[in-house]
């Protein structure tokens, strides 16, 4: 072995790496052997890296957890004999011992592990011992000494609780929730004595509450307790040492500000959350530390409710209690309780049916969780559709947070909230509130700051705009567009490339080419900008069907990505696309394969990156006209999604689409319908029923129903819905589709007089049917002839029933028909 | 054209295994690259941005067409080029802003994935002078090491250049910038603590 020290570390750092996360730990204390600093160093270093999970990692938890040397039974430590270990504390293990000259007295003794006897620990212990002679409560466990014996291993001597941690005392027992409040208070009560002493005990958590078989909760460990006043002159604010625990820290604590009392009641919080839902706030197994962090500084705690349901279990929770917990579990001390008395006060309230002083929550408060889903928005901006789909939807049902603590934009915090208060995603109990309307809120409010040519401004609005192109709400992002741009002089290249790709994506081919190329030239632009500029390039060519090309470009996004980029997966996905268009199916496959192999390298298996490939790949197959294996992939990539995602995503809905679709081209009417219905379903839910994506699986839905010849007066109620719901000027082009579509199914169903009257009505409108498209326009033209014809609205001796017949023939005395002929007449003369 | 020879002269040397040549080659060359900032620094959307990657190109170029210096290779130049580029940027960044903290004004691009991976998500900015403390602090006890993380952020080369430039295997980089960014990330992670206070 080497005897310099970096080398030393860097061996056994890399030797441990190398082995399977769960088994690093050991090794490293086993090749360490006596040099526990080195053990230490290495397992530190080991906890910061990205691959590292919170459960076995994380540098203070492995510390707290530590398996130290237990010290033999009947070791002598000072005026005491050690029996069996008890716990460990985040300063090293506990014993049952007693006094040698008192073998009556039963106590604890906590050993300080040596690693924590550097010189400010011993300070702090020394500091412990007369925070502790100062607590005398009938619910913290007093303190009896505090000494070094003749080793120097420092000792704390105190109470011997014999009792049962809280939470597993309140399952044990069953306790209801007013029985499990009575013990809490009685936690609050000491909390509140030792506050009233000046001290704060900074690590609150499951393992330190204890309750004795009589009933009494025991509080313990007042490990890093800190004087608030320094009297004593023990101002260690700050502590580096971060010995709290991980999953019951509070925010300040992880970013290693000073603590006071609100520390304690939102550490109270996790664990009223906890002792009520039956369940921790956040689930810690399958994140890394920096993840669990992120979650405590960030995402508010699901309502208990809400958490129990996610977990299965039922059990009503009253809202009041929730409102309480979410009170005290503020990420900003100042919104929390301010005091212990506050919060049991709250509590006594609670129990007693009174009106608690949370009940309600304001609009500011509300207000903030929308930008809250905004920032998740933000950091999820224009990744495949259904990431922010799924954030959206679940932020809005589940009420979710993601806090805004370092959100400077004050302006969009205004923004949002007044969109948020438009939109009323509180009123959920009453209707439906889909991401497509909180977002078309937004933009009408951001309309009028758009003016105001605010760079904040601007980055908002940029997101908002990728936000709405990833979510295919073009026209919405055609808005946001107009609107910055009347308020902008100076336009950032990263706008004019949005710009571009809302042509794009509107199948404005030209404008989108020109308009990109009003961005600058390539190399002018930022890294980011212009890996833009080649999808944008890529969405242009795949839409001019140069698919050759278009991979080419694809191919070139690709690469300049890394997976965790958030448009990873869609270059990839518009990649395969390509290729599976080009004939290229096997490359297309080839392709995906290799991106989810990169992809393990990056992602835990449960990764919906995983799922959008897949989704990827159906799509691929679907492109490439491939129906046979369509079909029979189809439903097991369905079946793989749907519980991870829910039967009534977005994504699901997406692949439903794609093999109702494969059934439908094979003709296979009946066994559509299901994939179909489960596709609108699932679009109606994220997308809300007046998304183009949601019309045209409603259209797939209905064209299948009629092909099948089944069920009529959905078919009929289904027409008139889809009519109704798109009866706007973004959505014209899809309304008159769907009319004629209506007309042709009634005009099949003999309903030709029905038929006749929806196709001369589309020429009302101001714009006649110039507005039509070529297909469209082909299709109305054909039908109307027939239904003149069949409506006898003239008479053809020679059968031709042609439009040129209809123009000649004299018309019956019907405003219908008579319309109807000029419609016909003014067309052949016109051709 | 004396400088060019003495530049030639001492790779000459380095090349012979003389260790002090390289301190000396990255003192020859940093004037060179010094220049390349001053005139890299490009008015951008989000303010002022110096790539850290595309200065040591501009500057390799120049060094090879202006000076004729005979560099075996790219890799050859970038080894000895990252160090210089890191002092560079960071005095850049020192003379220009009383706040040095992530850089002032200016928007220090450098390899977009590496730096994610030090800092671990696009959150916060890098803190550079943390980083330069920090990377001659690992210079020190590991130098190998640090002269990986220059090389992968500061020069656009991938692992196997890296390697190659090294003379090392794609295996041994890879564990050192592992290693790397497990110690940055404690080293910086302390900083940043620090700062938050």
């Amino acid at each position: 072995m080497p005897s310099d020290p970096h080398a030393l570390l860097r061996e056994l750092f890399d030797a441990a790496l190398d082995l399977p996360e769960d088994q690093r730990q050991a090794f490293v204390r086993a090749q360490a052997g006596d040099n526990t600093k080195l053990a230490a160093d290495v397992i530190e270093l080991l906890g910061y890296g990205p691959e590292s999970r919170l459960n076995t990692q994380g540098p203070w938890k492995l510390l707290a957890e530590a398996p130290s040397e237990p010290l033999a039974p009947g070791r002598r430590l000072g005026r005491y004999e050690l029996f069996e270990p008890i716990g460990s504390g985040g300063m090293g293990q506990v014993y049952r011992a007693r006094r040698i000259d008192d073998i009556a007295q039963w106590v604890a003794v906590k050993v300080i592990r040596p690693e924590f006897c550097a010189p400010n620990v011993l300070q702090r212990f020394h500091a412990e011992r007369q925070i502790l002679a100062r607590l005398n409560h009938a619910g913290i466990a007093h303190f009896i000494d505090a000494d070094t014996d003749a080793d120097g291993t420092a000792f704390v001597v105190m109470e011997l609780v014999d009792g049962k941690p809280m939470l597993e005392h309140g399952r044990l027992h069953g306790l209801d929730i007013r029985a499990k409040i009575d013990l809490f208070r009685q936690l609050l009560a000491a909390v509140g004595h030792a506050h009233g002493q000046l001290i704060i005990h900074r690590d609150i958590k499951a393992a330190n509450v204890l309750v004795r078989g009589d009933g009494v909760v025991k509080l313990l460990d007042f490990g890093i307790a800190k004087l608030l006043d320094d009297g004593l002159g023990m101002a260690h604010t700050g502590t580096r040492e971060r010995l709290f625990t991980p999953l019951s820290a509070a925010p300040e604590q992880i970013r290693g500000e000073s603590c006071d009392v609100t520390t304690d009641v939102y550490a109270l919080g996790v664990l009223l959350y906890e002792l009520i839902a039956g369940v921790a706030m956040f689930d810690a197994g399958d994140c890394t530390p920096g993840e669990y962090e992120r979650r405590v500084l960030e995402v508010p705690p699901a309502s208990m409710r809400t958490r129990r349901r996610e977990q299965g279990l039922d059990g009503a929770i009253p809202h009041d209690l929730d409102q309480i917990v979410q009170k005290a579990l503020r990420k900003e001390r100042k919104l929390r309780y301010a005091s212990i008395e506050q919060f049991d006060a709250d509590l006594a309230r609670f129990l007693a049916d009174e009106p608690v002083s949370v009940s309600g929550s304001s609009g500011l408060y509300r207000a903030r969780k929308f930008v809250a889903r905004h920032r998740l928005a933000t950091a999820m901006a224009a990744v495949s559709l259904l990431a922010i789909l799924s954030a959206l939807v679940i932020t809005v049902q589940q009420n979710r947070v993601i806090r805004a603590e370092r959100d400077r934009a004050s302006l969009a915090l205004n923004v949002m909230k007044e969109a948020f208060l438009g939109a009323d995603p509180g009123g959920l109990a009453g209707g439906e509130v889909s991401a497509r309307q909180i977002l078309e809120q937004s933009t009408s409010a951001l309309q009028p700051l758009t003016r105001s040519g605010n760079t904040q401004f601007q980055d908002l609005a940029i997101v908002l705009l990728e936000v709405q192109l990833s979510m295919g709400l073009v026209e919405d992002a055609d808005r946001t567009l107009k609107a910055m741009a009347e308020g902008n002089s100076t336009t950032r290249p990263r706008i004019c490339l949005l710009a571009a790709r809302v042509r794009a994506e509107q199948g404005d081919l030209d404008a989108a080419q020109s308009a990109l190329e009003q961005c600058g030239p390539e190399r002018q632009l930022g890294a980011d900008d212009r890996i833009l500029r080649s999808l944008v390039l890529g969405r242009i060519t795949i839409r001019r069907k140069h698919y050759d090309l278009a991979a080419k470009n694809f191919e070139a996004v690709t690469k300049a990505l890394s997976p965790t980029d958030s448009m990873w997966v869609y270059a990839h996905q518009q990649w395969s696309h390509a290729l599976a268009n080009d004939g290229k199916l096997p490359q297309a496959l080839d392709q995906l394969s290799a991106a989810e192999r990169q992809a393990q390298q990056f992602f835990a298996d449960d990764h919906p990156n995983f799922a959008r490939l897949k989704l990827a790949q159906l799509e691929a197959i679907s492109a490439s006209g491939d129906r046979k294996r369509l079909l029979a992939e189809g439903p097991d990539i369905v079946a793989l999604l749907a519980p991870r995602f829910g039967s009534e995503s977005a994504l699901v809905g997406r692949a439903e689409a794609l093999v109702g679709a494969g059934y439908m081209h094979a003709q296979r009417h009946v066994d559509a319908l299901p994939h179909l219905e489960r596709a609108w379903r699932a679009f109606q839910t994220t997308l809300g029923a007046g998304n183009r994506m949601t019309l045209r699986a409603e259209m797939n839905l209905v064209s299948a129903l009629a092909a099948a010849d089944l069920q009529a007066d959905e078919v009929r109620s289904r027409f008139e819905h889809m009519i109704r719901q798109s009866k706007t000027r973004a959505l014209q082009a899809f309304n008159d589709f769907a009319i004629v579509e209506f007309s042709k199914w009634l005009a099949r169903k003999g309903n030709n007089d029905e038929a006749l009257h929806l196709l001369v009505n589309m020429s009302q409108a101001d714009t006649g049917l110039t507005r039509l498209n070529i297909t469209t326009l082909k299709d109305h033209q054909q039908w109307l002839n027939y239904s003149y014809w069949a409506n006898e609205c003239a008479s053809d001796p020679e059968e031709h029933y042609s439009a040129e017949t209809a123009c000649k023939r004299p018309a019956k005395e019907n405003a219908v028909c008579r319309a109807a002929q000029g419609l016909l007449c003014r067309n052949t003369s016109g051709t | 054209m004396q400088e060019a020879a003495s530049i030639t002269a001492l790779l000459v040397r380095w090349r012979d295994g003389d260790r002090q040549a390289e301190s000396e080659l990255a003192r020859a060359i940093y004037p060179i690259l010094r220049q390349a900032a001053q005139s890299h620094l490009r008015k951008h959307d989000r303010g002022l941005t110096l790539s850290a990657t595309d200065l040591a190109q501009e500057a390799y170029i120049k060094l090879a067409e202006q000076n004729n210096v005979a560099w075996q290779n790219r890799e050859h130049y970038f080894a000895i080029a990252a160090t210089v580029v890191r002092r560079v940027v960071i005095d850049y960044l020192r003379e220009r802003y009383a706040d040095k903290r992530a850089g002032g004004k200016i928007l220090v691009e450098v390899s977009e994935a590496a730096e994610q991976e030090i800092i671990g998500s696009a959150d916060h900015a890098l803190d550079w002078v943390a980083l330069d403390a920090a990377l001659d602090r690992l210079g020190k006890i590991d130098p190998d090491c640090a002269k990986v993380v220059d090389m992968t952020l500061f020069t656009p080369m991938n692992a196997d250049q890296i390697a190659a430039a090294c003379g090392s295997s794609v295996a041994t980089v890879g564990r050192h910038w592992r290693f790397a960014r497990h110690w940055l990330a404690r080293e910086l992670d302390e900083a940043h603590i620090k700062h938050a206070e």
